[in-house]
C-alpha cells in the first residue's frame, strides 16, 4: 500500500513531463565537433547523407597538401567518421525511446471485484506505474549515457586525427629519406663510374673496381627500398584520408622543424586529466552507474529494478553500451540480485577509471620524456653531427686540393654527409611521432603546436650546397 | 716570443694565404737578426778568435751561438725549450729547440779551446745533450742515465771539456731521444783547425737534414711516425724557404751536412764535382777524398763537401724525389691518365668545389695553388712550388740553389737576381711539333687495359664470374 501511494504521487509529478523533447541530434553533433575542434584544430564535416556523397565527390584540397588540409580531408572522407555518426544516430534513437513512457497497455481492465480479480487489477496498474515511476530516472540516465556516448565518439575522432598526424609525419619522413637515399645512390654511382675510368686507365685493379661496383649497387638497392617505403606510407595516408593512393595528390615534402617552445612538463598532466575524452567518458560511466545503483536500491521493492548497461563488443572493436531499465514484480525476488549486479558493475567501472587515470599519468610522463629526448637528439644532429659532417667534406676538399686525398675519399665524405642528413630527418620524424603520441596522451594540443612552424631543409637544397656551407 | 705565440693561429692563417711567389723573397731573408739580444748577453766574439785566417761558418737559416770568455774558458749557454718554428710561410709548429730555434744555434770553437757549455732545461721533461763525434771524457758524453744524471726541468748542467780535434759535429739530446729529436732538438758543433785551414775556405756552409711528421692541418710534429714524414728539411726549413748558398766564381766553398733524420739522403749538387773531404770522424787525409756529384749522408753522419764555385744557378737537393716535396698523400688513387671527361661535371654537381687534377701529371697542382684556385688545409704547404727565371720549380722539401756569380763580392751574402746565361749557353726551343725530326724509337706504344666483359647472370645459377 505504501508503494502504491508513493507511486501515485510520483506518477502525478512525472506525467506532466512525459512527452517533452530530448536533445536534438544536431546539438549532439555540434557538441562533438566543438570538442574535437578544441583538441585537434579541425572538426568532422557531417551531414546526414554525406557518407555516399563525399565518397564520390572529387576531393577538395590545396596542393601540395598540408597537415591541416589532410586533417580536413580525413574528417570529410574517412569512412570511419560516418560510422561514428551512425553510432551517434542509433544512440540518439535509444535516447528518444528511453525518454518516453511506454504506450498504455490496452489489456488493462477493471474486472468485477466479485470475481476476485483485484490482484490482477493491481498488477496492471503497477506495470504502468512502474514505467511512470521510473521514467524520470530512465530519462536522466539515458541523457547521461547519451552524453557519455558523445564523449566516446569525440574521443574516437581525436584518435583518428592523431593517427592521421602520426601517419603524416611518417610519410614526410619517408619522402625525405627516399630523396636522401637517392642522393647517396647517385654519389655511389658517380664513384663507381669514376672507378671504371680509373680501371680503364690501368690505375686500379679488378678488386677495387668490383668493390666500387658492389657499393654502388647496394646504395641503389637501398634507395629503391626507401622509395618502396615511401609508397607504403603514402598508401597508409591515402587510406586515412579516403583518397586513392594512385590519384594525383601530393603532400608537402618537408617535415616541419621542431618548435622552439619548451614543454611545460608540470602543466601537462593536469591538462590531460581535464581534457582526455576517454577519461571523461569513463568518469561519466562511473557516475551513471552510481546513479543507477541508487535507482536500483530505491525501487527494488517495486519490482527488481535493474538500471545499468549492456555492453557488447562489435567486430570492429567499438563497444555498444545501452541503458537498461528493467523492472519486475517483487513476488519472489525483492531485487537483491539487481542491487548486487549494479554494485559489481559500479566496482568494475571504478576500477577501469582508476586504471585509465594511471595510464594517463604514465603516458604523459613517458611522453614528455620521449619528446624531450627526441628534441635533444634532433638538436644534436642540427648543432653538431650534420655541421661536422658538412665541415668534414670541406676539410676533405682541402685535402683533395693539395693532393693529400683523392676524389674517392671526397665522394665518400659527401656520402657520409648525406647519411648524417638522413639520420637528422629520421630524428625529426621521430620527434614528431613522439610529439603526436604526447598530444594523444594529453588529449589536446601542446604549447608550440600553434606556432607557424619553420620547415626543415629540402633535400634539393642539401644537394646543391657548397662544401663547407654550414647548415 | 710571447706575442708571436699568442698570435700563432692568426699568423698561420695569414701566411697560408700568401702565394708561393711571395714566399721566395721572404724565404731568402736571413733570420739572424730576429732574436733580440737580452741585456747582459755575451758580446759576440768572433768564433774563430785565436785562429786567424779562418772563415766562420754560415748556418743556413740559422745562427752561431755567442760565447764569453771566463778566464781561458769559452762559455756557451744553451737553453732547451719549446719554440715556435716556421718551416716556410704557411706552416708553423710548436717544436722543441735551443735558445728559441730549431735547429739550435751552431756552436763554433777552435781546436784546443777549453769550452764550458751550460745547458738549462726549460722543457716539460728531462733532457741531456750528447756531443756527437766529439772526443771527451765519458762523463761529458751526455747519455742520460749512462754518462750522467738527467737534467730535470728547471735545472742547469755544465759540460766542460777541451777540444782535441777539428771537424763537423752535432749535438742532440740523449734522453727520450726519439721524441726530442722528432720535435727538432739538434744543432751543429763546428771545430775549426787550430793552425788554420790547409787550404783556405772562402765560404763555409752548414746544415742539418731532418724529417718531420707535421700532419696536414696540425701544429705539432708527431713523434710516433717512423717513415711517412710530411716535411723534409735543411736546418728545419723547406723549399722555398731555404736560403740559397752564395759564392763568387772561383771561391772555394765547403758545405757541411749532418743527418739527424730517420732516412739516408743522397745529397746531389749540380754543376761541379765536389770532393768529400771529411765527416763526423774528422777531416780525411787528402788521399781519401772522393770526387762525387751525389753523396749519401747516412743517418747520424756528417759529410764535408768542397768545391770550387762555377758561375750559374745550381740545384742542391736530396735525390730521393719524394724528399723534394712538401705535404702530399701517399695513398691517393692514381689519377694519371684517367679520362674523367663528363664525370667531373657529375661530381661537381654534388661537390661544387671539386677540381680534378693529375690526369696529365701533377705539375698543374702548382699552377692552381699559386693562382689561388684551390685552398689547402690550414697550416699546410702545397706539395710543390717555387719560381725560377723560366717558370715553376715544382719543388719542395730538401731543395735549394747554389748561386755563383762572377761579381759576387767576397763575404757578400746578399742574394743576386737569377743567373744571366751567356749567349749560346741556354737551352732553347727548336720546334713545337711533336712529329719534329726522326728520332729513333723502340718499344711499343702504351696499350689500353683489356676491356671488361659484363656477365649476364640468371637467378637459377646465380654464379658470377669467368
Ligand atoms: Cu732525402
Amino acid at each position: 500500500m505504501k508503494i502504491l501511494i508513493r507511486a501515485a504521487v510520483l506518477t502525478a509529478a512525472l506525467v506532466s513531463g512525459a512527452g517533452c523533447a530530448v536533445v536534438p541530434i544536431d546539438r549532439a553533433t555540434d557538441n562533438v565537433a566543438k570538442r574535437v575542434d578544441e583538441r585537434v584544430g579541425a572538426a568532422p564535416q557531417w551531414a546526414p547523407d554525406t557518407g555516399e556523397a563525399n565518397a564520390e565527390a572529387a576531393p577538395q584540397f590545396e596542393t601540395p597538401m598540408t597537415l591541416s588540409a589532410a586533417l580536413k580531408l580525413a574528417f570529410t572522407r574517412n569512412p570511419g567518421i560516418h560510422r561514428l555518426y551512425a553510432r551517434l544516430g542509433s544512440a540518439h534513437a535509444d535516447l528518444q525511446e528511453a525518454a518516453r513512457i511506454a504506450n498504455p497497455t490496452l489489456s488493462f481492465a477493471w474486472l468485477d471485484p466479485s470475481n476476485g480479480g483485484r490482484d490482477q487489477t493491481k498488477q496492471g496498474i503497477s506495470a504502468t506505474f512502474a514505467d511512470l515511476l521510473l521514467l524520470s530516472s530512465r530519462r536522466r540516465l539515458s541523457t547521461a549515457e547519451f552524453r557519455r556516448l558523445e564523449l566516446t565518439v569525440a574521443a574516437d575522432l581525436v584518435a583518428l586525427a592523431r593517427e592521421v598526424e602520426a601517419t603524416w609525419y611518417a610519410h614526410l619522413g619517408a619522402l625525405q629519406i627516399a630523396a636522401m637515399r637517392d642522393a647517396v645512390a647517385q654519389a655511389a654511382e658517380n664513384e663507381a663510374a669514376l672507378a671504371q675510368r680509373y680501371y680503364e686507365a690501368g690505375n686500379i685493379n679488378r678488386l677495387q673496381l668490383d668493390l666500387q661496383t658492389a657499393a654502388a649497387a647496394r646504395a641503389r638497392i637501398d634507395a629503391l627500398r626507401a622509395q618502396s617505403n615511401a609508397a607504403a606510407s603514402r598508401a597508409g595516408l591515402a587510406r586515412l584520408l579516403g583518397l586513392r593512393a594512385d590519384a594525383a595528390w601530393q603532400t608537402i615534402d618537408r617535415l616541419p622543424a621542431p618548435p622552439e617552445v619548451p614543454l611545460p612538463g608540470d602543466k601537462l598532466l593536469p591538462q590531460a586529466l581535464n581534457q582526455r575524452l576517454d577519461l571523461a567518458a569513463v568518469r561519466d560511466e562511473v557516475s551513471i552507474l552510481e546513479d543507477s545503483l541508487g535507482v536500483t536500491k530505491n525501487w527494488r521493492l517495486l519490482g527488481s529494478v535493474e538500471a545499468g548497461y549492456e555492453s557488447e563488443r562489435e567486430p570492429d572493436g567499438s563497444k555498444l553500451r545501452g541503458p537498461k531499465l528493467i523492472f519486475e514484480l517483487p513476488l519472489f525476488n525483492q531485487g537483491q540480485g539487481a542491487v548486487e549486479r549494479a554494485e559489481a558493475r559500479l566496482l568494475d567501472a571504478r576500477a577501469r577509471r582508476d586504471a585509465l587515470v594511471r595510464d594517463v599519468e604514465n603516458e604523459v610522463s613517458t611522453g614528455i620524456e620521449r619528446v624531450t629526448i627526441a628534441r635533444d637528439i634532433t638538436d644534436r644532429y642540427r648543432d653538431s653531427l650534420v655541421p661536422s659532417a658538412a665541415s668534414a667534406v670541406a676539410r676533405r676538399q682541402e685535402r683533395v686540393n693539395f693532393m693529400l686525398d683523392g676524389v674517392f675519399e671526397l665522394i665518400r665524405a659527401k656520402r657520409d654527409e648525406y647519411e648524417a642528413w638522413q639520420a637528422y630527418f629520421e630524428s625529426v620524424r621521430d620527434y614528431w611521432i613522439a610529439r603526436t603520441a604526447l598530444r594523444a596522451a594529453v588529449g589536446g594540443s601542446l604549447p608550440g603546436d600553434e606556432e607557424a612552424g619553420a620547415s626543415t631543409i629540402g633535400v634539393d637544397e642539401i644537394e646543391h650546397m657548397d662544401q663547407g656551407e654550414q647548415p | 716570443m710571447n706575442i708571436t705565440r699568442r698570435n700563432w693561429f692568426r699568423w698561420a692563417g695569414a701566411s697560408s694565404l700568401l702565394p708561393l711567389a711571395a714566399l721566395a723573397e721572404r724565404a731568402t731573408a736571413q733570420d739572424h737578426d730576429i732574436h733580440a739580444e737580452p741585456t747582459g748577453a755575451p758580446r759576440m766574439t768572433p768564433p774563430t778568435s785565436g785562429a786567424p785566417g779562418l772563415t766562420p761558418v754560415r748556418t743556413l737559416n740559422g745562427w752561431t751561438l755567442p760565447h764569453r770568455m771566463i778566464g781561458s774558458v769559452k762559455e756557451f749557454h744553451l737553453v732547451a725549450e719549446e719554440v715556435e718554428h716556421e718551416f716556410a710561410p704557411g706552416s708553423r709548429a710548436k717544436c722543441w729547440g735551443y735558445n728559441g730555434t730549431t735547429p739550435g744555434p751552431t756552436i763554433e770553437a777552435v781546436e784546443g779551446d777549453r769550452v764550458r757549455i751550460l745547458v738549462t732545461n726549460r722543457l716539460p721533461e728531462h733532457t741531456t745533450i750528447h756531443w756527437h763525434g766529439i772526443l771527451l771524457p765519458s762523463g761529458m758524453d751526455g747519455v742520460g742515465g749512462l754518462s750522467q744524471p738527467h737534467i730535470a726541468p728547471g735545472e742547469t748542467y755544465a759540460y766542460e771539456f777541451t777540444l782535441r780535434q777539428n771537424g763537423t759535429h752535432m749535438y742532440h739530446p740523449h734522453a727520450d731521444e726519439m721524441v726530442q729529436l722528432a720535435v727538432g732538438m739538434m744543432g751543429m758543433f763546428i771545430i775549426h783547425p787550430r793552425g788554420g785551414e790547409p787550404q783556405r775556405i772562402d765560404r763555409d756552409y752548414a746544415f742539418l737534414l731532418h724529417n718531420w711528421a707535421l700532419h696536414p692541418g696540425t701544429y705539432r710534429p708527431d713523434p710516433a711516425i717512423m717513415q711517412e714524414f710530411d716535411l723534409w728539411t735543411f736546418n728545419s726549413k723547406v723549399f722555398p724557404a731555404i736560403e740559397p748558398l752564395l759564392a763568387r766564381t772561383g771561391e772555394r766553398v765547403r758545405i757541411r751536412v749532418g743527418n739527424l733524420s730517420m732516412w739516408n739522403h743522397p745529397i746531389h749538387l749540380h754543376g761541379v764535382q765536389f770532393h768529400v773531404t771529411g765527416g763526423d770522424g774528422g777531416r780525411w787525409p787528402r788521399s781519401l777524398w772522393r770526387s762525387e756529384a751525389t753523396e749519401t749522408i747516412a743517418v747520424g753522419q756528417t759529410r764535408d763537401l768542397e768545391f770550387v764555385a762555377v758561375p750559374g744557378d745550381w740545384a742542391l737537393h736530396c735525390h730521393m724525389s719524394h724528399h723534394t716535396m712538401n705535404a702530399m698523400g701517399h695513398t691517393v688513387a692514381n689519377p694519371l691518365g684517367v679520362k674523367r671527361g663528363e664525370l667531373d661535371e657529375a661530381v661537381r654537381r654534388m661537390l661544387p668545389g671539386y677540381m680534378s687534377m693529375g690526369e696529365a701529371g701533377m705539375a698543374e697542382h702548382q699552377e692552381h695553388a699559386d693562382m689561388g684556385h684551390i685552398q689547402g688545409p690550414e697550416n699546410t704547404l702545397q706539395m710543390l712550388g717555387g719560381q725560377g727565371a723560366f717558370g715553376n720549380l715544382e719543388m719542395g722539401g730538401m731543395f735549394t740553389v747554389v748561386k755563383v756569380r762572377d761579381d759576387q763580392a767576397p763575404g757578400d751574402y746578399r742574394e743576386p737576381d737569377w743567373y744571366l746565361n751567356p749567349r749560346g749557353t741556354l737551352a732553347q726551343r727548336v720546334s713545337n711539333d711533336a712529329d719534329f725530326g726522326a728520332p729513333v724509337r723502340r718499344g711499343h706504344k702504351a696499350q689500353s687495359v683489356p676491356p671488361l666483359e659484363s656477365m649476364s647472370v640468371d637467378h637459377l645459377k646465380m654464379k658470377y664470374g669467368s
